[in-house]
This record gives C-alpha cells, sequence and structure tokens, in this order.
C-alpha cells in the first residue's frame, strides 16, 4: 500500500516557487513520515469489504 | 484511472477506482494526521471517507484528478466532524506537543520538531494549505480544488502558513503573524 504516483517537483507549472524553503522541506518530512508508516491491518480489511455489496451502484 | 477507460472492461472499473484507493491510503492518512493531530483519529477520518468515496464512486469521473477528489472528500469529512465536536477546534498547544510523536531531526538549519510544533499552531485552513502543497505536492490548482477557494487564496494562505512558521521557529510571538 503505499502512494507516490505523482512525481512532486517543485517548480512546475502552477506550483510553487522553485527556490529551497527549509519549511516546506521539513513540512514534506513531516508529511512523508506518516506516509511512510506501515498500513494498520483494519486498513486491509476495508478495502476488502469495499464491492461486496452487489446492490451498490456502479461506478461510471 | 492509469488506463485509457475506453479500452478497459466495465467489470474492471470498480477495480480500478479500488486501486487507486488503495494507493491513496499513506497520502490520506499524513493528511488527515496534519489536520486533526491525532492518529486514530486521523484513521477514523480517512476510513470514513473512503466509504463515502466508494459509496460516490459513481460521481467520480474517470482521467479526472482522483487525487484531489479524495483528498475534498477527506477535508470535508474532517470539518463536518470538527462542527460535530467542538472540542476538535480548540487549538491546545500544551496538549499539541504531548501529540507530538516524532523525534526531533536536525535538517537544513530547520529543526523538523519545531516546524510540527508550529503547524499545530496555525489556523486550519493555512494548516491544510501548507499539508497539500508542501507535504502532499499538490498544485496550487488542485490545492485550491480540495479547499473550494480560488488559487489567490491559496497562495496568500501558503505565504502566511510559511512566514508564520518561520517566524515561530525562530521565536517571533505568532500574534504578529497573522
Amino acid at each position: 500500500m503505499t502512494e507516490r504516483k505523482q512525481p512532486k517537483e517543485k517548480g512546475s507549472k502552477d506550483g510553487p516557487p522553485m527556490a529551497f524553503d527549509p519549511v516546506e522541506a521539513a513540512l514534506r518530512q513531516i508529511f512523508d513520515d506518516v506516509a511512510s508508516e506501515d498500513v494498520p491491518a483494519d486498513f486491509a480489511d476495508l478495502v476488502a469489504k469495499l464491492g461486496k455489496n452487489p446492490n451498490e451502484p456502479k461506478a461510471k | 484511472m492509469g488506463e485509457d477507460p475506453s479500452t478497459a472492461p466495465a467489470d474492471a472499473e470498480p477495480l480500478d477506482f479500488r486501486d487507486d484507493l488503495v494507493a491513496l491510503i499513506p497520502a490520506l492518512r499524513a493528511f488527515a494526521r496534519g489536520l486533526c493531530r491525532d492518529r486514530v483519529f486521523a484513521d477514523d477520518l480517512v476510513q470514513e471517507a473512503m466509504m463515502r468515496a466508494w459509496a460516490s464512486r459513481h460521481t467520480y469521473t474517470p482521467g479526472t484528478n482522483f487525487r484531489a477528489w479524495m483528498f475534498k472528500i477527506l477535508r470535508n469529512h474532517f470539518y463536518t466532524a470538527v462542527r460535530k465536536n467542538n472540542r476538535l477546534t480548540s487549538w491546545d498547544p500544551e496538549a499539541a506537543e504531548r501529540i507530538l510523536v516524532q523525534e526531533p531531526t536536525q535538517e537544513n538549519g530547520i529543526n523538523v520538531d519545531d516546524v510540527s510544533k508550529a503547524m499545530l499552531k496555525l489556523p486550519a485552513q493555512q494548516r491544510e494549505i501548507l499539508l497539500l502543497i508542501a507535504g502532499a505536492g499538490l498544485s496550487y490548482e488542485e490545492a485550491a480544488e480540495v479547499a473550494g477557494c480560488n488559487i489567490g487564496t491559496v497562495k496568500s494562505r501558503l505565504n502566511r502558513g510559511r512566514v508564520a512558521i518561520k517566524q515561530m521557529v525562530e521565536g517571533a510571538p505568532p500574534e504578529l503573524v497573522g
């Protein structure tokens, strides 16, 4: 269960400025520290339940 | 959502949706943790947001920005929960410091732990923009979509939040950095 589909390049179109900002770097680290934690098992249980109800509306 | 929907079998779409949802869990957990500061409550928020997204998946248009769509569901659910439970709206710096579990590290002259503490003292609207842009790497446009505001507001909140953190970290009184 890992996510990082899109590279987080600074200075891209409509993105934050290119200049290095230590505050932003710290914020990135704080975010990434949580994102890199093992995902608790109850999330897997939840995912396994998704789609089990045949009466649910389908995606487009 | 990574493949051409026109070539994907119809029955595969729920699986694609679920795969995309699963792939986003780490970022959703990080965003939720940053919003509410509580590990258990954050995970509850994410799970509820996932269930809501699944129930509303017929409203998602494949090929559009799934990440922004999910962050928005989570963000809206967070504010709904806050409104239902006023105690979550009172930012208590002392409680915030007790919640912090991260070991202080020194990187590039800024102490990450200091930044983490400063984040907890920011108004929620600034904090969410910092989390979305600096944390999750969303563009201004994506952050505006998630927060339901325009890009100018996003830039303004981002700048004010960054300045406030920098000044708090450097020891200036937070009330001066509004």
